[in-house]
């Protein structure tokens, strides 16, 4: 960087700056230019999704169960025009449902759902969604 | 796995696949402009941006593991096409219109402590308890949401000030602080743009210091 640099914009750094900023707003998400619109639509969501895995209507964990009959993994998605920033979490539960598959129905009732979650006025509103439904075995 | 963007987990560190080339990136990038910011890297510059293309395409990843990648890649391309300082133009307009996006998608909505306190309660179970209990605290706060809000907007609009070299490290430290806030409150980890951040950063310090 030339000494004169230190206290003025250097052309180069205004032209890329220029350059990327344009091409950010204009192109949109065409490589290498993006418009980073991370969390920007926030106020249009009016709900969290949560996902939580039932057994027996309280809340359990798929891995300490042996085997699933009739639980679909495929219908774990979060409900339609609710996207959720856990999607990680359904995905594991999906794999160890996809491992273990039961001929025969379990003694367990087991559910996935999402908890339909919001802050209004400093407080928690929650609602749940039962997205699937099936048996495990211990 | 290591976790890094919107596949962070805090709980189980995972970082999606494609983060690794962001990650990846950033290092090479500092590498190259700390042995000669010059067109001797122009080859390197297009083949890293090409890589990192080739793989967001090849590997389904969420929005933020593939903006994740986005910086450090352009950067590199920016550092091979013109230096350093057509690389800090870039993070300058990489945060700036991460501001832009947020006053269009939501307007001054975005400032609101319900709309930001949903995002983090979200983000707030399937998590260490103590983490968990955090997060709960802080989304039911409106004066805390709101204050997070508005230091996110500020820091990313005031991001243009990068383009001064005299200014740079100190907002490096702020764009730092606000993505270790990101990590804190929502799990989001965006090694390869702080990576990138301390690395021009540093890079200045040695030049101004000359």
């Amino acid at each position: 960087m030339p000494p004169g640099y230190r206290g003025s914009v250097s052309r180069p750094a205004l032209l890329a700056f220029v350059v990327y900023l344009l091409g950010g707003l204009v192109l949109g998400e065409v490589f290498p230019f993006s418009r980073f619109s991370m969390y920007a639509d926030i106020a249009r969501r009016d709900y969290g999704a949560v996902p939580v895995f039932l057994v027996g209507g309280d809340q359990g964990d798929p891995s300490r169960l042996s085997g699933f009959h009739h639980l679909d993994p495929d219908q774990f998605h979060s409900p339609p025009g609710l996207g959720s920033a856990m999607d990680y979490v359904v995905d594991d539960w999906a794999a160890i449902v996809r491992a273990r598959p039961a001929a025969e129905p379990g003694p367990l009732a087991v559910e996935v759902a999402y908890d339909l979650v919001r802050v209004r006025d400093g407080g928690i509103q929650r609602q749940r969604v039962v997205v699937a439904r099936g048996t495990a075995w211990p | 796995m290591l976790v890094v963007v919107d596949s962070a987990d805090d709980a189980v560190a995972t970082v999606g696949p494609g983060a690794w080339s962001g990650v990846a990136l950033a290092l090479a990038s500092i590498v190259a402009w700390c042995w000669h910011p010059a067109r001797r890297w122009s080859l390197l510059g297009f083949v890293l941006p090409v890589a990192a293309w080739s793989w967001t395409e090849r590997v389904l990843v969420e929005s933020g593991v593939h903006h994740g990648k986005i910086l450090p890649a352009a950067v590199a391309l920016a550092l091979s096409l013109s230096g350093v300082e057509a690389a800090c133009g870039v993070v300058a307009a990489t945060y700036v219109l991460a501001g832009v996006a947020k006053l269009t998608g939501a307007g001054v909505d975005f400032l609101h402590p319900d709309y930001l306190g949903t995002l983090l309660l979200e983000r707030s179970f399937h998590q260490p308890e103590w983490l968990s209990t955090f997060r709960l605290a802080v989304a039911q706060s409106p004066l805390a949401c709101s204050t997070m809000a508005t230091f996110t907007l500020l820091a990313e609009l005031g991001a243009l000030l990068f383009l001064l070299p005299r200014y740079r490290l100190r907002v490096c430290l702020v764009l730092v602080a606000m993505h270790a806030g990101i990590y804190l409150t929502m799990g989001y980890i965006y090694v390869s743009w702080v990576a990138v951040l301390l690395g021009l950063a540093t890079h200045l310090g040695s030049e101004v210091k000359r």
